[in-house]
């Protein structure tokens, strides 16, 4: 075996840094993406929620600009939303704020561009701006007329920071991968230069250390690529908790609704039929499942056994590492009937592969 | 030279002290002549309220009936009169004494004036028009039933249905076309279709003591639904149906809202008279302002339908509209809770 020249060692290190930065660079795009669609879903679920109740008052028989419970929905929407900047409902004729959160807005109209592209029936339209995006879905009346509209205005602070965060993550171990490659390049080749000066069955000897460089290499990968999985990954735990908050909350106030109403708790008709559309449309949910207070399961959607295990010597069960686990409560009036229980696999987007 | 100067600001002098006029001829007030059966109700007020929010210069001449069709003729004498722009109706009475039949159409004697109704379940039936979009006359109009294919679609996402029962009045036209139409509905939906029609004295009535047991034959054949159509005389005596199949477990569904609020039929979907107002206030702007002829406006129902579902009768029959539905369903006559 011939030993490495310096331009083969040169062209090897420069080979195998442009293949890391391409390879963290594709993670970083992937899971970039991932924290704005959880974002942008997230958003769009609470929206979504408001406004069908917006749409359930209209259809019960009210003009827009005559809705009582409008303001009120919208006060609540903006305690429940933390980054949330402003929630209003402009008229789709005249462009005029009729409710919102923000009392000057109030009356003043809106730009003649969120009139235009606030048209599409059940379809948001979206405005990013550096610090700011703007949502907005038309509200109807009963014979699909484009009447209002409701927009919310949030701060991109939170997702501009997780951002950075990943960015400095990417770099730092691109260029951490790069020195530990490029380091075990320029040792093979001072290793093969000094085997080939000092010692005998240097073929032996050289092919030994090839693999252990391989095999450092292939660890380097490994533990690398695992830590900055799980560091992306903690900067979207946040998002992901707040959305399976947001859900588990949605889902608990709508059975509490149903419960209050006289629904018994027991017998929710088509309640996993619901929960599994609700998966269907949030690919990161692996299980919902709903439980009386005692802890029972009454409905479960998805499979809650992959994100469980039991200590073998207590029995005591517990959430495995890269599982999240959030609950929201289902009242009947002051007390708590039950539970919603939303568990998430926070790898979800590692798992999806590149 | 001077003097032209003059005669060109005398000019527009006399052109901004008469402007206000110029534009108020150039949109002169529409009169709209509104002909109410029992006051104005929710769908007029949503009428009202639909051309106020249009901001267009309309004066809207009301009249009420109050239940009675004694006063038709001064009506039409001042419809005449005034020649109104648009002549509204609300209810198949009024519509029908007003505006007459296809075979006396009574909107010609008015002149060229387009007529627009409200609140009619069956206008062809009633014989207000021959079709729903080429209607045979200057009318066009708003109904407030949900149409009864989708009523029967959305009525089995809430009780999966498989026998529909019902009883109604064979004496009456909007009664048996409602069940000669759901016939036609059952072979495509795939159900059974359990009719039983009142048995008829020798003067054509039919008798509500009748009611009981052919709920109880309904309840022997298995049905899983009873359907309360747009039919007058059941609805008078929706009561007896309604808790005699509450006793045998059989859910009631209505075509009309009042059924579910007041008596406790589980479920019905259907357009707020508010709504159906405000659509026919839509149709009449359409007829004003876009000059588009009434005849080609078609004669519709709102699109979107609200569930109404009356809770006690759910805890009755043991039947609970899915959760999805109830999410954007308006409950009604919820029991009182332990808690």
């Amino acid at each position: 075996m011939r030993s490495m020249s310096l331009i083969h060692t040169v062209l090897a290190s420069l080979l195998w840094c442009a293949v890391v930065f391409i390879f963290v660079g594709m993670n970083f795009m992937k899971f970039e993406a991932a924290s704005g669609a959880l974002h942008e879903s997230r958003i769009k679920t609470a929206l979504t929620e408001l406004h069908k109740t917006i749409q359930l008052e209209m259809d019960k028989g009210e003009m827009l600009a005559g809705l009582k419970t409008a303001g009120e929905l919208l006060l609540r929407y903006a305690n429940d939303e933390t980054d949330l900047l402003s929630v209003s409902i402009f008229e789709t004729k005249t462009g005029k704020v009729l409710f919102g959160t923000e009392p000057s807005a109030l009356g003043q109209i809106v730009p003649d561009s969120w009139r235009k592209k606030c048209s599409r029936p059940n379809e948001f339209f979206t405005v990013h701006e550096t610090d700011k995006e703007s949502f907005g879905i038309p509200v109807q009346n009963a014979f699909l007329e484009n009447v209002g509209c409701l927009t919310a205005v949030y701060t991109m602070q939170g997702i501009n920071a997780v951002r950075e965060r990943m960015i400095r993550t990417a770099f730092r171990y691109a260029f951490r991968l790069a020195a530990i490659g490029v380091s075990i390049c320029f040792s093979f080749y001072f290793f093969s230069f000094l085997v080939s000066e000092l010692l005998e069955h240097k073929k032996i000897q050289l092919t030994a250390v090839l693999i252990l460089c391989q095999g450092l290499l292939l660890a380097a990968l490994y533990f690398n690529f695992t830590a900055m999985f799980r560091t992306f990954e903690a900067d979207l735990r946040e998002e992901i908790a707040s959305k399976s908050r947001l859900i588990a909350g949605q889902i608990g106030m709508l059975l509490s609704h149903a419960v209050q109403s006289g629904v018994p708790f027991d017998s929710v008709t088509a309640l996993e039929a619901y929960m599994d559309q609700i998966r269907q449309e949030n690919k990161e949910i692996l299980f919902i499942l709903v439980t009386d207070k005692t802890g029972r399961v009454l409905y479960e959607a998805g499979s809650a056994a992959k994100a469980f295990e039991a200590d073998p010597h207590t029995g005591k069960i517990f959430l495995r590492d890269g599982y999240y686990n959030t609950a929201a409560p289902v009242n009947n009036g002051s007390s708590a009937v039950g539970w919603v229980q939303i568990g998430v696999n926070e790898r979800f987007e590692r798992e999806k592969g590149l | 030279m001077k003097g032209s100067s003059v005669k060109k600001v005398f000019s527009l002098l006399l052109f901004l002290l008469f402007f206000p006029f110029v534009q108020a001829e150039a949109a002169p007030r529409q009169k709209v002549y509104l002909v109410l059966w029992n006051g104005c109700e929710e769908a007029c007020r949503g009428f009202l309220d639909y051309l106020k929010a249009s901001h267009e210069n309309i004066e809207v001449i009301q009249r009420d009936l109050d239940k009675k069709t004694g006063q038709v003729s001064e009506l039409k004498t001042e419809i005449k009169e005034l020649a109104p722009d648009l002549l509204v109706t609300w209810g198949t009475l009024a519509a029908v004494k007003i505006l007459g039949t296809g075979n006396s159409d009574l909107v010609s004697q008015y002149g060229a004036v387009p007529a627009l109704f409200m609140v009619v379940s069956q206008p062809i039936e009633s014989g207000l028009v021959a079709s729903l979009v080429s209607q045979g006359r200057n009318i066009t109009g708003v109904m407030h039933l949900v149409p009864l294919a989708e009523q029967l679609q959305l009525a089995r996402q809430v009780v999966s249905f498989h026998r529909l029962g019902v009883i109604y009045n064979p004496a009456e036209t909007n009664a048996q076309a409602a069940v000669d139409q759901m016939r036609q509905y059952a072979s495509l939906m795939n159900f059974e279709l359990l009719e039983r029609p009142l048995p008829l004295s020798k003067n054509n009535q039919p008798s509500a003591g009748n009611i009981a047991s052919l709920v109880a034959d309904l309840a022997d054949k298995k049905t899983d639904l009873i359907y309360l159509g747009p039919d007058a005389f059941m609805n008078a005596n929706r009561k007896a149906l309604i808790d005699t199949a509450t006793a045998f477990s059989i859910p009631v569904f209505s075509a009309s809202e009042g059924a579910v609020r007041h008596d406790n039929a589980l479920f019905a979907f259907v357009h707020r008279y508010y709504t159906v107002g405000q659509m026919a206030g839509k149709k009449a702007l359409k007829i004003l302002k876009d000059k588009v002829q009434a005849y080609d406006i078609p004669i519709e129902a709102p699109q979107r339908s609200l569930l109404v579902v009356n809770m006690t009768a759910a805890q009755k029959t043991g039947v609970y509209p899915p959760l999805s539905l109830l999410q954007n369903a308006d409950l009604v006559n919820i029991p009182i809770s332990e808690n």
